[in-house]
């Protein structure tokens, strides 16, 4: 009897001892699949319920200011619009954004989601002032984003980046090489050197006769971007002329500043916005434990002028109270969210499939 | 994947390769690198069954243009000066 139940208990043992250190790694990376995964799903999900308050909106300009236009005829038919993950200021006149802003950060661009998505219209513009697929469709010009789809932290900020808002008509070579080059340059610093980067990214319509295409859409003549690194102090801007000339300038942001009558940094003192970095402009061009190094200060530009707190408080004000997209929450469908739930269970499935095959 | 030219609205992406739609013209930019192993042959033979696509799609085109005709862009004077 005592015999028997020994033999029993070692078989029992010997399954164990057989399997237990599968089943326990089994157990441990599913678990931590599950969790890892979930999360990056359910960040998606929870990103997807419009938040009330929208003082989030604030948090992708630095010290909460947005940039200020300081011409009339650029704030005419304007339209400050928060989105998920980005901000905008609409110009229903040229039917572009003049400037889009965000904050990246280490724990931002650690995620990244697949560029699976649709451009589209944005309803929050009035018809008149409305970009559209038409305008741009056989223009010969890129639906060129402002805030980058790669940028994007969830599927909500994917489909807002898709948004015409975001986009102006950009020369394709232009487009398709110099500046996602200097994306992913702008990416690269907030990565390797794990430091935030506030970045304003527009149009600059700097000529007396612009081209439209479609109905109106005003073909900017260069595209810029200007970066702040507050915990290293570089700063500047790149400016690059919309062609095929894949040339690229960095200049200051006071430079900038004068060209395109808008404060970008209206918390930035002037000797800041004249100081001038040797931004990188490619991702390779980024090492980890090199800091951006100085080039110049700028001395002659006209950086922009003060403005205001009441002003800047308005503004704020405003861009509070235009929410995030709503389009975005319904972005979702029931398709959409199948399609996620089927994903998941393949990922969850294969992975199993995998560790029991080791 | 989408219909090469009939929506035109759709950006698909084979890793960092960019596929997007239009009705006029398809753009294919970014990079891909194709490694000589099981996730390499997936992404080729999405690239493959993607341009298969579009190939078809032209020759089956009727009256297929030797060159697109763009429309010429507007001009404006610049309303922000």
């Amino acid at each position: 009897m005592a015999r028997k139940r020994r033999n029993s208990n070692n078989i029992w043992t010997q399954i164990f001892n057989q399997n237990s250190l599968k089943v326990l790694l089994g157990v441990v990376a599913t678990g931590s699949f599950v969790i890892a995964f979930g999360q990056e799903k359910i960040s998606q999900w929870t990103s997807l319920v419009p938040s009330s308050g929208n003082s989030a909106c604030l948090t992708q300009f630095y010290r909460e200011t947005p940039p200020y236009l300081l011409k009339n005829s650029l704030q005419k038919d304007s339209y400050p619009l928060c989105f998920n993950d980005f901000n905008v200021m609409y110009s229903g006149v040229s039917k572009t954004p003049l400037w889009v802003a965000e904050a990246l950060t280490p724990a931002r661009l650690s995620q990244r989601i697949p560029r699976e998505d649709n451009f589209h219209e944005e309803p929050r513009v009035k018809a008149e002032h409305r970009a559209t697929l038409l305008d741009y469709r056989g223009s010969g010009y890129d639906r060129g984003h402002m805030a980058p789809n790669a940028d994007m932290t969830n599927l909500a900020a994917q489909f807002d980046s898709f948004s015409l808002a975001n986009m102006v008509p950009q020369s394709p070579k232009y487009n398709q090489q110099v500046w996602r080059e200097l994306e992913e340059a702008t990416r690269a610093v907030v990565t390797k050197q794990k430091q935030d980067v506030y970045v304003i990214t527009g149009p600059s319509f700097n000529a007396k006769r612009l081209k439209t295409i479609g109905q109106g859409v005003i073909v900017p003549t260069a595209v810029y971007k200007a970066v702040y690194m507050p915990k290293t102090g570089a700063i500047g801007a790149y400016y690059a002329p919309n062609n095929d000339s894949l040339q690229v300038q960095v200049v200051s942001v006071c430079y900038l500043e004068e060209q395109l009558g808008i404060n970008l940094f209206p918390q930035l003192s002037e000797e800041q916005k004249r100081n001038t970095y040797k931004l990188p402009l490619t991702a390779n061009a980024v090492k980890a434990n090199t800091p951006i190094a100085y080039s110049h200060w700028d001395a002659e530009s006209q950086c922009a002028e003060d403005v205001s707190a009441e002003q800047l408080q308005a503004l704020q004000t405003e861009f509070k109270r235009s929410g995030s997209s709503p389009a975005s929450g319904a972005s979702i469908d029931a398709d959409t969210q199948d399609a996620i739930v089927k994903q998941l269970i393949e990922a969850l499935l294969q992975y199993i499939l995998q560790l029991l095959k080791s | 994947m989408f219909k090469p030219f009939q929506n035109g609205t759709e950006s698909h992406a084979i890793h960092d390769l960019t596929l997007e739609n239009d009705l006029d013209c398809i753009n294919v930019y970014g990079n891909l690198q194709i490694s000589k192993d099981q996730a390499g042959l997936q992404a080729a033979k999405a690239l493959q069954a993607f341009l298969n696509e579009v190939v078809a799609t032209l020759e089956q085109t009727p009256n297929l243009p030797e060159k697109l005709d763009r429309p010429e862009a507007g001009e404006i004077e610049n309303p922000f000066l």
